[in-house]
């Protein structure tokens, strides 16, 4: 501390020397200074020291000169692009940031310098994902700098096909989210040498690190992969067993699935018109190791859970040639049976992870039929089959579907096709959302409907309006901005619509935005 | 005509973060009708909960709506300048209508009426007998509460700084109160600051014991007053208390037309509101000017600025030893966004000998803008510390808000930046990267 300063803090009454000197050049002015009060010289002294140490700041040094960010690769988006970005950045229409940020992708752009905080501030894996490929350069270089955007280096550059030249050093040194990565484009290239890769560490990660690395053996998966995954079936981790078990399922010339299908022909035989089914009493130490949770979830029956367990884990066409029928006839041919309903969960679920075309419509049709009684029944494992098998068809069956639902039998709406809507993969086909928006004006025209008895917050056509418009492909946004005419009437009903009405076609105006600005 | 502003400018003259997102909304062309643009004004009608007429006058960007929002400028008119800057097809250029024309020709009316009024003024009558001996009484008073101060600031270093750890804020107060009484409101303010320093940092002795010393500094030059050059002694008036009124301002300071660049803007909380500082620079004259405006209670600061941006302009300066303090006389120019390097310096110690001239002529100057080229912002400590350095290895601490913003902008490469200097640190106010202007520091 400076000898002024310490004079100053503990005051000029209790020194019997006041000492002004500064030892700088404010010495001399205050020199000159005629005689009076020593405090108010010590003041003044001070004051002048003061402006002359402030006109005398210096600099400090810094020698060292930080690393720079590469030169950029993308082109950066237009302004009225970032402007719009900003807006979704900042959490107006959230739902749009993943669709904009794909935009940019899909143009080669990359978001402009001054949102790249927004955008390493944002959260949850989806939006990072959209977030990551379009930071460019500047801004992966920004994220090594600040601890909370460290998320970033769980990404890796776009997959070009072929693996980056520094593979086995991310493997070794790289976040888990790379490591994952890493593994699952080697997978790619060369199945063999990821899964010696996985072989060389298993016994050393962690069991969570374990069950993300054992989902990258998707990829590739094949019978060479066999010995390894039905080693790990006697992992101590309920997980990692879980997530083998669902792979061995996947090689049907497995060891695993002959076990299976053994077990289930042993549950399933037929009797001239009908099938019998008969699950075991007891369960045991191999069906357990081979997966079969013993304790069933909710108020499911034991024995009903393990034949669930074993069906979901066999290839539907096995049935058909074992039993000598079709889908649909086995179904009838099941009829008659008290596990009838579980037998048609593992079905279901069977085909739905082996992806059996022939399965699904008769499925399908089949839960359509028994949709009240599986609604009623509360032992079932699952309750919503048709929306997960609607979900896994392809687009234009699926459409097709609640299309004929939507008209019925004399032009009547029929089921509850609007909570089906929701499973339709998005964006819809042009031909559904033309027809789907053409049937929605007709509705808005409230022909032959009495306003008063509506409820729009139930109605199929307008409770959801803010979602359809989530749906629509591009294509579709003049058609669904056209204005949208709405009966003058005071009552709560139509006041809601026309609310309704407006959010649609604020996120569809802001869609339409998107696909223009980001081009 | 062709309006230049860019969106972040629109942006930063909103009062508030709510209104600039409003403004962002409104910027939409679907919910505008009867838009248009003349070589003066840009005007449309905005569907809100009613439908609004907004106008906007160019030069000076003073808009008008019909709205009932307090807000200055409200979302509407944010939104019609947006729309202006981001879809110039939108607005075409055609005759102004009636409610626009009458608007403008009011306006101009009015600014005339004003001018003469300055200029009748001006010409003045020489001051009235009453008005001599108010200004006697006045004088009285002053040093009257000089010499209180002067046994006060005394007192304090006689007990020594360290007791003052121990006495609550309305042991200042107290000091400050009586200066507004002697009617010297300036120092009034400067006591009151004085509150916030001790314990506020390591060295606040130091900082404490400068601020006594300036203001010992200032009740002596005052009581020399005879001694000093006719300029000094009306800064030393302004330092102290006696403001002058705009007519004032206009009768006796100096005018400058330059091409002004409008670096930007600093708001600061007070007692009763708050303050605002733009900085601003002169192109040709290599001048800075700083407008500083008030607002009390919540209401809108009156003059709006396009930050980021420069227009051809005459700035009346207040009059004194270093005139820098100004207000906007005549705006003569169209608002152009800033393109290209700012004209500064490349050195930080040319910066800082600059600083040291101006407290030459005004020891008692506190900020000062900062116009540097091609430096780095550095970032330490996982972004505890930041500084920005030139290309020598010079550096100074930053102070404020969005570094992180400026290295974005960066990217570790040099840029130009505009900030305001305390003497201690930076305070980033925009910066020049990619022939850009960003602002920074808006946010807190």
């Amino acid at each position: 501390m400076d000898p002024i300063v310490a004079t100053a803090l503990v005051g000029t009454v209790r020194q019997e020397q006041v000492n002004l000197a500064t030892g700088t050049p404010v010495d001399t002015l205050i020199a000159e200074l005629p005689e009076g009060e020593i405090e108010r010289k010590f003041l003044l002294s001070a004051g002048a020291w003061a402006i002359y140490r402030q006109a005398g700041k210096k600099s400090q040094q810094i020698a060292a000169v930080p690393e720079q960010a590469k030169a950029e690769q993308l082109r950066e988006c237009s302004p009225g692009a970032a402007l719009l970005l900003s807006r979704l950045l900042a959490g107006e229409q959230k739902s749009l940031l993943v669709e904009a940020l794909e935009c940019l992708l899909q143009k080669g752009l990359r978001l402009p310098y001054h949102l790249l905080l927004h955008a390493l501030n944002t959260t949850g894996r989806e939006t990072r994902a959209a977030v990551f490929p379009v930071l460019g350069e500047r801004g992966i270089w920004l994220s090594q700098l600040n601890r909370p955007w460290k998320w970033v280096q769980d990404f890796l550059p776009a997959d070009t096909g072929s693996l980056p030249s520094d593979a086995e050093t991310v493997w070794q040194e790289g976040s888990l989210g790379q490591r994952v990565e890493i593994l699952r484009r080697l997978r790619a290239v060369d199945p063999g040498k990821a899964c010696d890769w996985l072989k060389a560490v298993w016994k050393q990660e962690k069991a969570y690190t374990r069950g993300d690395f054992l989902t990258t053996l998707e990829v590739g998966l094949s019978a060479a992969d066999e010995p390894f995954l039905e080693a790990a079936l006697d992992d101590h981790v309920a997980s990692v067993r879980a997530m083998t078990v669902s792979l061995l399922t996947r090689l049907p010339d497995s060891a695993f699935c002959t076990r299976m299908r053994q077990r289930g022909q042993n549950m399933i035989t037929r009797r001239k018109e009908k099938l019998v089914v008969e699950p075991p009493r007891e369960l045991s130490k191999d069906w357990q190791r081979d997966g079969i949770v013993e304790n069933p979830p909710g108020t499911v029956a034991q024995r009903a859970w393990w034949l669930i367990q074993v069906l979901s884990s066999i290839e539907p066409a096995f049935w058909e040639t074992h039993l000598g029928a079709q889908p649909t006839e086995l179904f009838k041919l099941l009829a008659e049976d008290r596990w009838q309903m579980q037998v048609m969960e593992g079905w279901s679920k069977a085909a739905m992870s082996y992806n059996a075309p022939g399965w699904m419509m008769p499925l399908w049709a089949w839960w359509c039929e028994h949709h009240q009684e599986a609604l009623e029944k509360r032992h079932l494992t699952d309750y919503n089959y048709r929306e997960q098998l609607l979900k896994r068809m392809p687009g234009p069956v699926a459409e097709q579907i609640i299309l004929d639902m939507i008209n019925g039998g004399e032009g009547k709406p029929q089921g509850d096709w609007w909570e089906l809507l929701a499973e339709l993969p998005r964006p819809w086909s042009v031909k559904f959302a033309q027809t789907y928006l053409r049937l929605l004006r007709k509705h808005n025209t409230f022909e032959g409907i009495d306003i008063n008895v509506l409820n729009p917050r139930s109605d199929p056509w307008f409770n959801d309006l803010p979602s359809l418009a989530l749906a629509l492909p591009a294509d579709c946004f003049t058609e669904a901005l056209h204005p949208w005419e709405v009966p003058d009437d005071p009552g709560w009903q139509i006041q809601y619509i026309r609310q309704q009405l407006q959010e649609f076609t604020e996120t569809i105006q802001m869609r339409q935005k998107i696909h223009e600005e980001i081009a | 005509m062709e309006i230049q502003l860019t969106s972040d400018q629109v942006l930063a003259m909103a009062p508030d973060a709510s209104a600039a997102a409003a403004g962002k909304k409104h910027g939409n062309v679907r919910l505008w009708k009867n838009l248009g643009m003349s070589a003066s004004a840009l005007w449309g009608e905005c569907q809100g909960s009613a439908l609004y007429q907004v106008k906007v006058e160019l030069a000076s960007l003073t808009s008008q709506c019909s709205c009932p929002s307090r807000k200055l400028p409200c979302k509407h008119s944010l939104g019609l300048l947006m729309l202006a800057a981001t879809d110039k097809a939108a607005v075409p250029v055609i005759e102004p209508p009636e409610w626009v024309t009458s608007w403008l020709a009011k306006r101009q009316a009015s600014a005339a009426h004003k001018q003469e009024r300055m200029e009748k003024r001006a010409a003045g009558d020489e001051p009235s007998a009453d008005q001599l001996k108010t200004a006697e009484k006045r004088m009285a008073t002053v040093k009257k509460g000089l010499d209180g101060l002067d046994l006060w600031l005394n007192d304090l270093i006689r007990q020594g700084l360290a007791s003052v750890q121990t006495q609550p804020a309305s042991f200042w107060e107290r000091q400050a109160a009586r200066l507004r009484d002697a009617q010297a409101p300036t120092l009034d303010t400067r006591v009151r600051r004085l509150a916030a320093i001790p314990n506020a940092s390591a060295d606040w002795p130091e900082k404490l014991l400068a601020e006594l010393g300036k203001l010992a500094l200032l009740t002596h030059a005052f009581r020399l007053e005879e001694g000093l050059t006719p300029e000094m002694r009306e800064e030393i008036r302004q330092l102290i208390g006696w403001n002058l009124t705009q007519e004032e301002v206009n009768a006796r300071g100096e005018t400058l037309r330059d091409d002004w660049l409008i670096a930007g803007q600093v708001v600061e909380e007070t007692e009763r509101g708050k303050m605002q500082r733009t900085w601003l620079f002169g192109t040709k004259s290599e001048r800075p000017a700083m407008i500083l405006q008030f607002s009390y209670a919540g209401q809108p600061f009156g003059e709006q600025f396009a930050l980021g941006s420069h227009q051809e302009a005459e700035l009346t300066f207040w009059p004194g030893a270093f005139p820098r303090r100004a207000q906007m006389r005549t705006r003569l120019g169209e608002i152009a966004p800033l393109k290209g390097h700012l004209p500064g310096t490349d050195k930080i110690d040319t910066f800082l000998n600059t600083v040291a001239g101006s407290l030459g002529r005004q020891p008692w100057l506190e900020h000062f803008l900062t116009l540097l080229c091609e430096v780095t912002p550095v970032c330490s400590g996982e972004g505890t510390d930041w500084f920005i350095r030139d290309n020598e290895g010079h550096a100074l601490p930053l102070s404020g808000s969005d570094h992180w913003l400026l290295l974005a902008l960066s990217g570790g490469y040099p840029l130009d930046l505009a900030a305001e200097w305390d003497g201690e640190s930076l305070r980033p106010l925009g910066a020049m990267a990619q022939r850009e202007y960003t602002l920074l520091g808006r946010t807190n």
